[in-house]
């Protein structure tokens, strides 16, 4: 897809944000009876709503009028093969971090720790070798364990379900 | 003077002092490691604080911010990879020096330099803020809007080549900022009845999110599309240049010192900014042989950006301290940073709080000789740590971001927000839209809202008291002076970028 295409969609997406910002803003933003006029609780929200909009359609404008003077177009499917590699590796990523904060509520830091460090190793990263996996492992949870419990005094959650007291 | 004796004592709690010690450590690493930055490191630190006083978060927030500064250079010169943007003029003719062999010089150079620019802009700093301080203590909300909108609009300065994108994020900023329950008549704003948001999205929580996750996501990409640069680096002995060489170049660090600390008042420009300007400057400055020398390994070429990059600092943070408007995205972590640890910046600290204002150009001193001491002396520790894989690191940096964010208000509440931000800043990173004016746009957007308002209210109504103020209208015309530039700059540019296209062969679509 080309640069002009490009900023036409996130143009429009935008502008899609903007308009559901508008309509998220005057149905549940309540105003004061008290207030009667000049600027109130809405004012700003709906105003930067507008803003967004306003900026979108100029980014949409801008788009159109710089055309599609394209560049060499893409001989291979690299890049399509690319957006999926990065789709998946974004899925990854932030489905480790919602798992570990999940699990953490669940079983606090220490176990947690080891659990998400150990996968994001072998899932993600592919380490395979015993000794190098439980040396990482090991090394990050109890390190980041002291730094950030003992040394800095950052209380760590414990678990609801399974507390090793950590 | 008992206000200085006071905070001197503060300044020697063991608190203080290991927090400078850390600071500046994780300062170094995160701005030695390309692709980490100084604003990570200190969006990452912040919640690291909130288990100790506010004397040491103020110290390991300044700290870790020098150390990010100064820390980008040493890959800059070993390897010929800036850490940091601000790094980006240095490599030029370090690295230049480490081709030849020269690389203790080069990294001596680079250390002395640093420490140069940060101490000269320091003592701006110190008569500078009071200056302006006491200026400020006459502004009403007029004013104080007009300069809040002033630092807004240098947003343009931020955007990384596109004008509205720039403003886009800085919209988006302001937007993330009305959510929760509004300072002046208290009614909830798209709270939807959750109770963790009635205090709105936590700023550390966003600067986490956009910073950090989208560093995560995109270092596993590189991973697996095998796109990880391996770097070759030996070990070297960092070698202090001479007394002679510093005497023969005082002039120009202290020319290139003030480039820096004037630029980095200016709200919305930085280190690179000034580093290139400096080394532009230097190299226009030379005659005969030295002026050949630029490009090949020039002692003048890593002098002139190291001390412009470096004072930076003191510069950025005169209006932080002085009119609470941050100078750049690190300066408006440190911002937050202050907030959130009750120190509220502008004329007021200078009155009621002077200690701690001793007690910031005190740790600032101290942590600038703490960093160059670590990097003379711990610089085989740092290469050992940069030869870590970045995809490791990233383990770390996971870690980090859930226990930092978790650690704000014992919450997850707010990690899964950090985790709904951090979508939102890769999709930003995808669509090309910078997260520093996002960031601005977090920082200073309540405050443009209330002064507005109060304003409002006080002149009951009148939407022409915006334009009684003499600095509120000088203001006003600045930034349609500036955005104007701006426009005209990039117009320029993209134009240039447009002709260049269309002598490229057109495919039909």
């Amino acid at each position: 897809m080309d640069n002009a295409k490009h900023e036409k969609w996130i143009g429009l997406g935008l502008l899609i944000f903007s308009l559901v910002w508008y309509g998220l803003v005057t149905n549940f933003i309540e105003v004061p009876s008290s207030v009667e006029e000049g600027p109130d609780s809405r004012t700003f929200p709906l105003f930067f709503g507008f803003l967004l909009g306003a900026f979108s359609l100029l980014l949409i404008a801008r788009s159109i009028i710089q055309g599609s003077v394209t560049k060499k177009a893409p001989t291979s499917d690299e890049p399509r093969e690319n957006f999926w590699a990065e789709f998946r590796c974004a899925s990854w990523m932030l489905g480790c971090l919602v798992f570990y904060g999940y699990i953490m509520s669940l079983f606090g830091f220490m176990l947690a720790t080891l659990v998400s460090v150990l996968l994001i190793l072998v899932g993600a990263l592919k380490v395979y070798r015993p000794k190098q996996l439980i040396a990482i492992t090991l090394g990050i949870s109890i390190g980041t364990y002291l730094i950030f419990g003992k040394l800095l005094g950052i209380y760590l959650p414990l678990g609801q379900l399974l507390d090793i007291g950590m | 003077m008992n206000d200085f004796i006071a905070a001197s004592l503060m300044m020697l709690e063991p608190a203080s002092i290991i927090a400078i010690f850390i600071g500046s450590v994780i300062g170094i690493i995160f701005g030695a490691i390309p692709g980490l930055t100084y604003t990570m490191a200190l969006s990452m630190v912040l919640p690291l604080t909130f288990g100790i006083s506010p004397n040491a978060a103020i110290c390991m927030l300044l700290s870790t911010y020098i150390g990010g500064l100064t820390g980008g250079s040493l890959t800059a010169c070993l390897i010929g990879i800036p850490g940091t943007p601000s790094a980006a003029a240095t490599v030029v003719d370090g690295y230049a020096m480490v081709r030849k062999g020269q690389a203790g010089l080069s990294l001596g150079l680079v250390i002395m330099a640093s420490a140069f620019g940060s101490i000269f802009s320091l003592l701006v700093m110190v008569f500078a803020v009071d200056f302006v301080a006491k200026a400020a203590v006459h502004f009403g909300p007029v004013e104080l809007f007009s300069l809040v909108l002033f630092g807004m609009s240098l947003i343009c300065g931020l955007s990384e080549g596109s004008i509205v994108k720039g403003l886009i994020a800085g919209t988006i900023g302001l937007m993330i900022m009305t959510i929760g329950v509004d300072d002046i008549e208290g009614v909830q704003r798209l709270t939807f009845g959750w109770t963790p948001l009635l205090q709105g999205v936590n700023l550390v929580v966003a600067m986490v999110g956009l910073f950090a996750v989208p560093h995560l996501i995109k270092t596993l990409v590189d991973f697996r599309l095998n796109k990880i640069q391996k770097h070759q680096l030996n070990d070297v002995k960092t070698q202090m240049p001479k007394f002679k060489t510093v005497k023969d170049n005082f002039g120009l660090l202290s020319y290139t010192s003030v480039i820096g600390t004037v630029i980095g008042a200016i709200p919305g420009t930085g280190g690179p900014i000034a580093a290139f300007v400096a080394y532009d400057q230097a190299k226009r400055l030379a005659k005969g042989k030295a002026k050949e020398q630029f490009g090949k390994g020039s002692v003048q070429g890593v002098l002139a950006p190291e001390a412009a990059n470096n004072a930076v600092s003191g510069g950025a943070i005169i209006p932080l301290l002085s009119l609470g408007i941050p100078g750049d995205a690190a300066t408006a972590v440190i911002l937050g940073g202050l907030l959130i640890h009750g120190v509220t910046p502008g004329p007021a600290l200078f009155t009621e709080n002077k200690p701690l204002v001793y007690l910031i150009y005190i740790a600032f001193f101290v942590a600038t000789v703490v960093v160059m001491l670590l990097q003379a002396y711990g610089v085989k520790f740092f290469i050992k740590l940069l030869k870590i894989p970045p995809q490791f690191l990233m383990v770390g940096i996971m870690i980090m971001c859930v226990i930092g964010t978790y650690a704000i208000r014992n919450s997850f509440f707010d990690v899964y927000t950090m985790i709904i931000i951090g979508l939102f800043g890769y999709l930003l990173l995808l669509a090309k839209i910078p997260a520093t004016p996002v960031v601005l746009g977090l920082v200073l957007g309540p405050t443009l809202e209330k002064e507005f308002r109060t304003a409002m209210i006080l002149s009951e109504n009148e939407y022409s008291v915006f334009f009684t103020s003499p600095l509120a209208v000088t203001l006003y015309i600045l930034i349609v002076v500036f955005v104007g530039m701006q426009l005209y700059a990039d117009r320029k540019l993209k134009k240039a970028a447009l002709e260049d296209a269309k002598s490229l062969p057109t495919v039909a679509s």
